[in-house]
């Protein structure tokens, strides 16, 4: 503890550069299954999507453009989302690999470019949540 | 100081300005995140004890069924408390990681990212519970329409 303390900076120390790659290991694995999960959700989606057209829609209005539009709109949805989330994890995946390589190698540069990865997801985690949290606040003052 | 150098010797990566500015910024956005997640949550609670129930949404064939049920509100309840509890380690990361910099503390600062794994990992685990759950169900719905 004295030790820790003694000296005027701050290190990667033993503790410190396990902690940060156990995080960095972890949150490269949610961000691959987070994009793993949203790609089967919408091939599930493509493929199911005649059993969901019978669940929300009459016989005749499958046989018009309704669906098709429906269908259109939730596929420009995704896409939209996807790309979002796309660049959310991109970030979080190359953080991780960054200060693992970083550490890894002992280059401050690199170590330092991962750190700002890691800063720009929490900074687009959070514009996406105060966004959020406003378009919720606004439905609940329109209901 | 013939500590000092023999330390500098054998760890050559530090927490410079640079990386310490990172880290401060990260700090604040977490607790943005946190914030935001708690006053989300307060909302929902707001609404499930409120008594308000969504009126049935029937129009042109449609029928989502949103009606507020017990077990609606049961699920709500749960996912509240697992947010809460995921939003505390990142609460504790934004927290010690700041005051790690701010006052040169090398075991607050290593508490921090200790709590930024833990935060890493129960996401990870609770993502890995859904999948499969998901999965599940996914391959029940197609066993049992065929």
């Amino acid at each position: 503890m004295e030790e820790n303390q003694s000296f005027l900076e701050l290190q990667v120390d033993q503790e410190a550069s396990a902690n940060i790659t156990e995080a960095s290991r972890w949150g490269k694995l949610l961000a691959t299954m987070v994009l793993v999960a949203f790609g089967l959700m919408f091939l599930m989606f493509i493929l199911l999507w005649d059993r969901l057209a019978e669940q929300f829609f009459t016989l005749e209005e499958m046989q018009g453009s309704g669906s098709d539009i429906l269908m259109v709109s939730i596929i420009v949805a995704f896409v939209f989302v996807g790309a979002i989330v796309g660049i959310l994890m991109s970030f979080l995946i190359k953080a991780a690999n960054r200060i693992r390589n970083g550490i890894r190698n002992k280059d401050q540069i690199l170590f330092n470019s991962g750190l700002a990865n890691l800063k720009n997801y929490f900074a687009m985690y959070g514009v996406l949540g105060i966004l959020g949290l406003l378009f919720s606040l606004i439905g609940l003052l329109i209901k | 100081m013939h500590q000092e150098n023999q330390t500098h010797l054998f760890t050559d990566l530090e927490f410079d300005r640079t990386a310490k500015q990172y880290i401060r910024s990260m700090a604040s956005w977490a607790m943005i995140v946190v914030v935001v997640a708690v006053i989300g949550y307060i909302i929902t609670i707001a609404q499930l004890f409120s008594g308000e129930q969504r009126v049935v949404q029937r129009s042109e064939g449609f029928d989502f069924g949103a009606r507020l049920s017990g077990s609606d509100t049961t699920f709500s309840i749960i996912a509240i408390v697992i947010g809460l509890l995921i939003n505390f380690f990142l609460y504790r990361f934004a927290s010690q990681a700041r005051n790690g910099i701010d006052g040169l503390n090398q075991d607050q600062l290593n508490r921090g990212f200790n709590s930024l794994k833990t935060y890493f990992m129960i996401m990870s685990v609770i993502l890995i519970v859904v999948f499969v759950v998901v999965l599940l169900a996914a391959i029940m719905v197609t066993i049992r329409s065929v």
